[in-house]
C-alpha cells in the first residue's frame, strides 16, 4: 500500500514526456489555418479577480486574466532564457545604444487598442510613469530601480536609458510592464486607481478582450479578431472563480472546465485516472513560507515579542520536522524548501545548508532561551507569558491550512501554543501590509531572476510604509550580497554571490521555508498548447488551439457574444 | 381590516429599527477597528484613508456616528467592502435576487408537499404507511441541511451526473438559447431547492397531520360525515380549511429558521446568494456585507411575517382584532 | 369550546411558540412519566442521548487513540476503515473514531450549556413581562419579536465577522444569547394563562408576595413545556453549531468537533468518505434522538391523548 512511490515514478516520467511534448508545440510554426480557429477554453481560478489594472495586480489569478487582455512589448522566448530569444509583443523591433545603456523599442505601427484607438509611444510612457510612482505601489518596481529614465523619440519610438549595463537588462524593461492605454486612465487620480472602474472594464492591446464578467462567477474573454498579430486561434476563454478544490475535481470530470491546476495528491489521483485529460507538469517556481513578523503587531514601532528574537525562530525551526510536513501533505507533489528560491531557478542553491531538524536541540535551545513549561501545564512561559502564537493563513489554501494543522500538533509536545487564523486571501494581503500577524503563511512565485528578492527582503523595503518586507526583515549584510548578485555582469559571479545572500537570509531565519511545489495542470486532451511558460502556463493561451475534428459543442458556438 | 394591515406593518417597522439599532451597537462594541482592513485594502496612501474615515465619521461622538449610520442606511449605503472591492450594497443587490428564488421555490414545494402529505397521513391515521411516512419525516426534519445537501450533491450530481455540482448558471450559459437558458438555471436551482423542500416537507407534513387531526373529530366535521361526505372530500374541502391556518402561521414563524438553512445549503451548492455573501464576507472579516445580509434577512422575514398574518387575518377573522 | 393542543410545533426552531391549553391541565408527572415510558420510540431516544452522554464525558477513556495525534502522516493517512481502526483515519492521519467520540464532548457540551443559558434567560424574561402584563409587557415583547426576525445564522456571523476569534467559551454565550427569545415568548404566554388560574387568584387573596406566587404555583407549569422546547432545542442547537463549525467560524480548528471533522473530511471526499459518513450518522443520530425525545415529552405532557403512534 504504497502509492505515493507509484505517483513518483509515474509522475517523472509523465514530466519528461509531457514537457518536452509542450516544448514541441512551441517550435512549430503557427500555420494561419483556419481548421485550428474556433474553440472555447474554460479554466478555474480560485480567487475572483479584484483589480485588472496591470500595476494593481496582485493575484495570480489576476495575473493570469491580466496577460490575455494586456501586452508587454516583448515577450519572454520558450526556453525561457532572460537574456535571449525573445518575442515581439506591442515592439515589433529593437536595438541597443550607447553601449548598451540604452534599448530603444519601435511600436507596431498596427498595434490597436480594444477601443480602436492607436498604441502610441506616449502610452508606454504614461505606464512607465504608473509603475514607477510609489502612490500607485506596483509590486515589481523593483525591478525598474536600474532603469533612469524612459524617453519619447517619436509616437512610435521609445527609449529606455539605463545606469548600467546588467544581463537582464532587457527582461525588464520589455517584459514586466503590461502597456495601459494613457487616452483612458490620464484622467483618473492615481491615489484612487483602486476604485477605478478600469479594474472591472479593462481596455487593452491584447488578443483577448474582456466580453463579460458576471461577479463571483466567470470572466469572459473573446478573441479579439482584428488583432494586428493575428486573431487568437481561440474563440473564448472562460475563467470560472471556484475555490473550492473539490467542485473543480468534480467539474472536470463532466466536463465543464478543461484546464485545472491541481495541488493535492488525492485529485491529481482521481484527475490522472481519467482518460480524456492529459498532465501537464511544471518545474516548481511556487514556494510558500511561515514570515516571522520582527515589529509588534498594529505597532510597527517596537520589536515583537516574540519574533524579534533569532534564538526564537531558530528553536522553532529546529524543531519542526519539514520533511514529515511536506510528505504527509503532499507525497511527492512538493519538495521542502530551501529559501526564498525555488531549485528550477537559475541561480539557486541546493547545496546551501539549511537549518536541520533537531527536536532535542529545539527543546534545549527553548530552555535556555527561559521558555520553561510550568508544572502541571502544556505550554511553555517566560515571566508568566505563554509560548502562544497565530498562523495567518488563507483559507483558499488547502495546502496551507493542512501544513498549518500539522505544524500545529508538531508544535504541540514542545509546549508551543499554535492558533490558526484562517481568513479569506484578499483580507490575508491587508493584514499583511498592516502587519497585524504573529507568523503569515505567505507564498510567492519565485522570479526567474534574483533581482526580484529586493522588494521583499532588504532594508529600504524595509523602510518602505507601502513596501512589501511585511516582515520588516532587515540585514545590510544580505543586501550587500544580493547587489552584487544582481550587478554581476557574468553568471559564475552572478551565482556565488547569489550563494552568499541566500545563505545569509536562511541563517537569520525571517521565514521557515515549508515547501515548493510543482505547477500540475490537467488540460482536457483535445488542446494543442502552445508557448507554456514553467513561471506562466497560461502565456500563451492566445495560440492554443482545438483541432477541427476533436471539438465538442460549446466549442462550435463561434464569436457570437452573449446578450448583455 | 385595513387598520389591522395598518398596525401590522407599523410593528412591521418599529422591529426593523430595532434590528438596525442593534447591529450598530454590535458594531461599535466590537474589539478592534473593523473598518481599518477594508478602507486600507482600496487604498493605500494615508491622506485618501484620512479623507475616507473622516467620510463616514469614524472618528465623531457615538450619537452623531449613530444618525449618521441611520441616513446611511435608509440610502442605501452599506459602506466599502473589502470581498467586493466597492460599495457593499452592490454586492448584496445582486445576491439577494438568488435568495428569494431558492427560498420561495423551496418554500412552495415543501408547502404544497407537506400539505398534501400531511393530509394523506391523516386520511389513514394509524395505518402501517401513516406510522412509516410518520418515521421517515421524523428522520428527514432532524437531518441537518448542509448534510442533505452534501449527501445530494455527492449522489445525484456527484455520482449519477444528474444535475450539476453547483452555481446558479452554466459557463456557457449566456450563449444558449432562452429554452435552454430556462432548463439550465432549473437544473442548477433544482438540487439546492430540493435541500431546503425536503426539510420543509417533512416537518409541515407532521405538523399538518396532527393539525388536522385535531379538527376532524369536530361537530361540523361529524355532521358533514353523517351525510354522507366522502372521507377525502372531508379531509381536502371542509378541514383542510380550517386546519391550513396553524401551517400559514407555522410557515411565516420558520421564515427565520428557514433563510438560516439558506445560509448552509448556498454555501454547499455555491448557490451565489444572501447566505454565501454572508459565509464569504465573514473569511474576509468583511462587517459592511455581512450587517447587510442581516438587516436584508430581518427586512424579508419581517416582510413575510407581515403577509402570512394578513393572509391568517382573511381566513381567520377573529385574529384582526388582536 | 375548541380545545387547542400546547405544541411547540417547528422541529427544527424552537423559537415556535405554543397554545397554551385552555380548558385542560397538564397531566401530573406520574401520569406524564408512564405515559413516556411506553412509548418506544421516545424511549429509544432517551437510551441514545444517554450513550453519547457518557461516551462524551468518559471520552478520554474510551476513544482508542488520542484525537489529536498525527499517528503516522505518511504511512496512516486515510485508511479505510479496519479493525486497527473502525472508523478509519483522515488526510492527517488520525483516528476518526476517536474524534468523533471526543466531537461528542464538544458539540454535546456546548449544545447542553447554551440550552441551559438560553431556557434560563428566556424563562426568567418571559415571565417577567407575562406577570407584570400591561405596557411593560408590550414594550418587552415587541423588542423580542424584533430580536426573533433576525434570521440567527446570519446573526451569528455578524457577532463571529466583528470579533473575529469565536473560542468554546465564546460559542456557547453567543448561541446562549441568541436562544432565549423563543423560550421568552413561550413562557410569557404560559405565565399569562397560569396569572388566570385559580390557585393564584386564591394565593394572592391570601396575601402571597409576587415571588411566592411565581415560583410556587406559576413556574412548575411553565417546566414542562420549557422541557420540551429545551430538548429540541439541543438537537437544533447541535446542528447550528456543527454547521458553523463547518463554516470556519464555530469551534476552533484543533478542537474536534463534529463540524470540524465534516469541514476536514470534505477535503477530497473521495479519498476518505468515511470521515463525512461517520460524522454524519453521528450527528444525525444526536438530532433523531433530540426529535425523538422532546416528542416522546409533548405526547406525554398533552392534556389530550392523540390516537395510536
Amino acid at each position: 500500500m504504497r502509492p505515493s512511490i507509484r505517483l513518483h515514478a509515474g509522475t517523472r516520467l509523465l514530466a519528461c514526456v509531457l514537457v518536452s511534448a509542450a516544448a514541441c508545440d512551441g517550435r512549430t510554426p503557427a500555420a494561419a489555418d483556419a481548421d485550428t480557429v474556433g474553440g472555447s477554453l474554460i479554466t478555474a481560478i480560485q480567487a475572483e479577480p479584484r483589480f485588472l489594472l496591470p500595476p494593481l495586480i496582485s493575484l495570480i489569478d489576476e495575473q493570469m486574466v491580466g496577460d490575455q487582455i494586456f501586452e508587454p512589448l516583448a515577450r519572454m522566448g520558450d526556453d525561457g532564457r532572460l537574456d535571449r530569444d525573445f518575442r515581439p509583443a506591442l515592439a515589433d523591433s529593437w536595438s541597443w545604444e550607447n553601449d548598451s545603456t540604452t534599448i530603444v523599442f519601435r511600436l507596431n505601427p498596427n498595434a490597436r487598442w480594444h477601443d480602436g484607438k492607436a498604441v502610441r509611444a506616449s502610452d508606454v510612457r504614461f505606464t512607465y510613469d504608473l509603475c514607477v510612482d510609489p502612490v500607485v505601489g506596483w509590486k515589481d518596481r523593483e525591478y525598474f530601480a536600474r532603469i533612469d529614465s524612459l524617453t519619447v523619440r517619436d509616437s512610435l519610438t521609445v527609449a529606455f536609458w539605463f545606469r548600467s549595463r546588467y544581463p537582464e537588462q532587457f527582461f525588464d524593461a520589455a517584459t514586466r510592464m503590461l502597456i495601459v492605454p494613457e487616452h483612458v486612465l490620464a484622467s483618473e487620480p492615481r491615489a484612487t486607481l483602486q476604485t477605478s472602474s478600469f479594474n472591472r472594464a479593462p481596455i487593452g492591446s491584447g488578443r483577448f478582450r474582456l466580453a463579460k464578467w458576471t461577479p463571483n462567477a466567470s470572466i469572459e474573454l473573446v478573441a479579439d479578431t482584428t488583432h494586428y498579430r493575428g486573431r487568437a486561434k481561440l474563440d473564448r476563454v472562460i475563467f470560472a472563480v471556484t475555490p473550492d478544490a473539490n467542485a473543480v475535481t468534480a467539474r472536470v470530470a463532466s466536463g465543464e472546465l478543461d484546464v485545472v491546476a491541481v495541488s493535492s495528491p488525492e485529485h491529481f489521483r482521481t484527475l490522472a485516472a481519467r482518460p480524456e485529460l492529459k498532465a501537464q507538469i511544471l518545474p516548481a517556481f511556487d514556494y510558500t513560507f511561515l514570515l516571522f513578523n520582527t515589529r509588534a503587531r498594529n505597532q510597527r514601532s517596537r520589536p515583537h515579542p516574540l519574533f524579534s528574537d533569532l534564538a526564537l525562530r531558530r528553536a522553532l525551526t529546529m524543531a519542526l520536522d519539514r520533511d514529515l510536513l511536506v510528505r504527509g501533505q503532499f507525497d511527492s507533489l512538493a519538495a521542502v524548501a530551501i529559501g526564498p528560491m525555488t531549485r528550477a531557478q537559475a541561480l539557486a542553491d541546493s547545496t546551501i545548508a539549511g537549518i536541520p531538524y533537531d527536536s532535542s536541540g529545539a527543546a534545549r535551545l527553548l530552555d535556555s532561551l527561559g521558555w520553561k513549561l510550568p508544572a502541571g501545564k502544556y505550554v511553555r512561559e517566560r515571566g508568566a507569558k505563554p509560548l502562544a502564537f497565530s498562523i495567518l493563513v488563507p483559507s483558499i489554501s488547502r495546502n496551507r491550512m493542512g501544513i498549518a494543522v500539522r505544524i500545529q500538533e508538531a508544535l504541540r509536545p514542545f509546549g508551543v501554543d499554535v492558533s490558526i487564523d484562517a481568513i479569506e486571501p484578499n483580507a490575508f494581503f491587508a493584514k499583511m501590509r498592516a502587519g497585524d500577524f504573529d507568523v503569515a503563511f505567505d507564498g510567492r512565485k519565485a522570479d526567474l531572476s534574483v533581482s526580484g528578492l529586493k522588494a521583499y527582503w532588504t532594508v529600504a523595503s524595509a523602510r518602505q510604509p507601502n513596501g512589501q518586507n511585511f516582515s520588516r526583515y532587515e540585514n545590510p549584510i544580505f543586501d550587500a550580497h544580493l547587489d552584487s548578485a544582481v550587478g554581476a555582469t557574468d553568471a559564475a559571479t552572478a551565482k556565488a554571490h547569489a550563494k552568499q545572500a541566500f545563505s545569509t537570509i536562511i541563517a537569520d531565519v525571517p521565514a521557515v521555508w515549508v515547501y515548493e511545489v510543482r505547477t500540475v495542470q490537467m488540460i482536457h486532451k483535445r488542446f494543442r498548447t502552445a508557448h507554456v511558460l514553467p513561471t506562466a502556463w497560461w502565456a500563451g493561451l492566445a495560440d492554443w488551439s482545438i483541432p477541427s475534428n476533436e471539438r465538442i459543442p460549446r466549442d462550435r458556438l463561434g464569436l457570437k457574444l452573449a446578450a448583455r | 381590516m385595513r387598520r389591522f394591515i395598518l398596525r401590522r406593518l407599523l410593528h412591521g417597522v418599529a422591529v426593523i429599527f430595532i434590528a438596525t439599532t442593534l447591529s450598530f451597537f454590535l458594531v461599535h462594541l466590537a474589539p478592534g477597528d473593523p473598518f481599518s482592513s477594508s478602507l486600507e485594502s482600496l487604498a493605500t496612501d494615508p491622506r485618501v484613508l484620512a479623507a475616507r474615515r473622516a467620510a463616514y465619521g469614524l472618528d465623531r461622538p457615538l450619537a452623531e456616528q449613530y444618525v449618521r449610520f441611520l441616513t446611511r442606511l435608509v440610502t442605501g449605503d452599506l459602506g466599502p467592502s473589502i470581498l467586493a472591492a466597492g460599495p457593499a450594497e452592490d454586492a448584496l443587490a445582486a445576491a439577494i435576487p438568488n435568495t428569494l428564488v431558492l427560498m420561495g421555490t423551496a418554500l412552495a414545494l415543501g408547502l404544497i408537499a407537506g400539505v398534501a402529505l400531511g393530509a394523506w397521513q391523516a386520511m389513514r391515521v394509524g395505518s402501517r404507511a401513516d406510522r412509516a411516512v410518520d418515521t421517515a419525516s421524523l428522520v428527514v426534519a432532524s437531518l441537518p441541511e448542509f448534510w442533505l445537501g452534501l449527501l445530494l450533491l455527492l449522489l445525484l450530481a456527484g455520482k449519477f451526473r444528474l444535475f450539476p455540482t453547483g452555481g446558479a448558471t452554466d459557463y456557457m450559459h449566456d450563449l444558449m438559447s432562452p429554452g435552454e437558458r430556462i432548463v439550465d438555471r432549473l437544473r442548477h436551482l433544482a438540487l439546492p431547492a430540493l435541500t431546503l423542500a425536503l426539510l420543509s416537507a417533512a416537518s409541515i407534513a407532521r405538523y399538518q397531520r396532527a393539525a388536522l387531526l385535531d379538527v376532524l373529530p369536530q361537530d361540523y366535521v361529524r355532521t358533514a360525515r353523517a351525510k354522507g361526505v366522502g372521507e377525502r372530500q372531508l379531509v381536502w374541502r371542509h378541514a383542510l380549511r380550517n386546519a391550513l391556518v396553524p401551517t400559514i402561521v407555522l410557515v411565516g414563524l420558520s421564515l427565520p429558521a428557514l433563510l438560516g438553512g439558506a445560509v448552509f445549503v448556498e454555501r454547499v451548492f455555491a448557490w451565489p446568494g444572501m447566505g454565501r455573501l454572508a459565509a464569504d464576507a465573514y473569511d474576509a472579516r468583511d462587517y459592511p456585507i455581512v450587517l447587510g445580509a442581516t438587516l436584508v434577512g430581518t427586512a424579508l422575514v419581517t416582510i413575510g411575517g407581515i403577509a402570512t398574518d394578513v393572509l391568517h387575518a382573511i381566513v381567520d377573522p377573529r385574529v384582526r382584532s388582536r | 369550546m375548541r380545545p387547542s393542543r400546547f405544541d411547540a410545533a417547528a422541529l427544527h426552531d424552537a423559537s415556535v411558540p405554543a397554545q397554551v391549553a385552555d380548558g385542560g391541565t397538564i397531566p401530573p408527572a406520574r401520569v406524564a412519566w408512564r405515559a413516556f415510558a411506553r412509548d418506544r420510540s421516545a424511549v429509544g431516544g432517551v437510551i441514545i442521548l444517554l450513550l453519547l452522554a457518557v461516551m462524551a464525558i468518559l471520552a478520554d477513556h474510551i476513544a482508542p487513540y488520542n484525537p489529536r495525534a498525527l499517528l503516522d502522516p505518511i504511512r496512516l493517512k486515510n485508511v479505510a476503515p479496519s479493525l486497527d481502526f473502525p472508523f478509519g483515519t483522515d488526510q492527517f492521519s488520525r483516528d476518526v473514531l476517536s474524534r468523533v467520540i471526543h466531537g461528542a464532548r464538544v458539540s454535546l457540551a456546548v449544545a447542553f450549556l447554551s440550552v441551559i443559558a438560553a431556557a434560563t434567560v428566556g424563562t426568567a424574561y418571559g415571565a417577567i413581562a407575562g406577570y407584570i402584563g400591561g405596557w411593560i409587557d408590550s414594550a418587552m415583547m415587541r423588542f423580542v419579536d424584533a430580536l426573533l426576525a433576525i434570521p440567527r445564522v446570519l446573526l451569528l456571523i455578524a457577532v463571529a465577522t466583528l470579533w473575529g476569534k469565536v473560542d468554546v467559551v465564546g460559542l456557547v454565550v453567543l448561541l446562549g444569547v441568541t436562544g432565549w427569545f423563543g423560550v421568552s415568548r413561550l413562557v410569557r404566554s404560559l405565565v399569562i394563562g397560569a396569572s388566570e388560574d385559580e390557585f393564584v387568584t386564591a394565593a394572592r387573596a391570601l396575601g402571597a408576595g409576587h415571588i411566592r406566587i411565581l415560583t410556587l404555583h406559576i413556574l412548575p407549569q411553565v417546566a414542562s413545556p420549557v422541557l420540551v422546547a429545551a430538548t429540541l432545542a439541543i438537537g437544533n442547537v447541535v446542528v447550528i453549531e456543527s454547521g458553523l463549525t463547518f463554516l470556519g467560524m464555530g469551534v476552533p480548528q484543533d478542537t474536534p468537533s463534529w463540524g470540524g471533522l465534516f469541514r476536514d473530511g470534505m477535503d477530497a471526499y473521495t479519498a476518505h468518505w468515511w470521515v463525512p459518513l461517520f460524522t454524519g450518522v453521528a450527528l444525525v443520530a444526536t438530532v433523531l434522538a433530540a426529535n425523538l425525545v422532546a416528542d416522546g415529552l409533548r405526547q406525554a405532557l398533552s392534556p389530550r391523548q392523540l390516537p395510536a403512534r
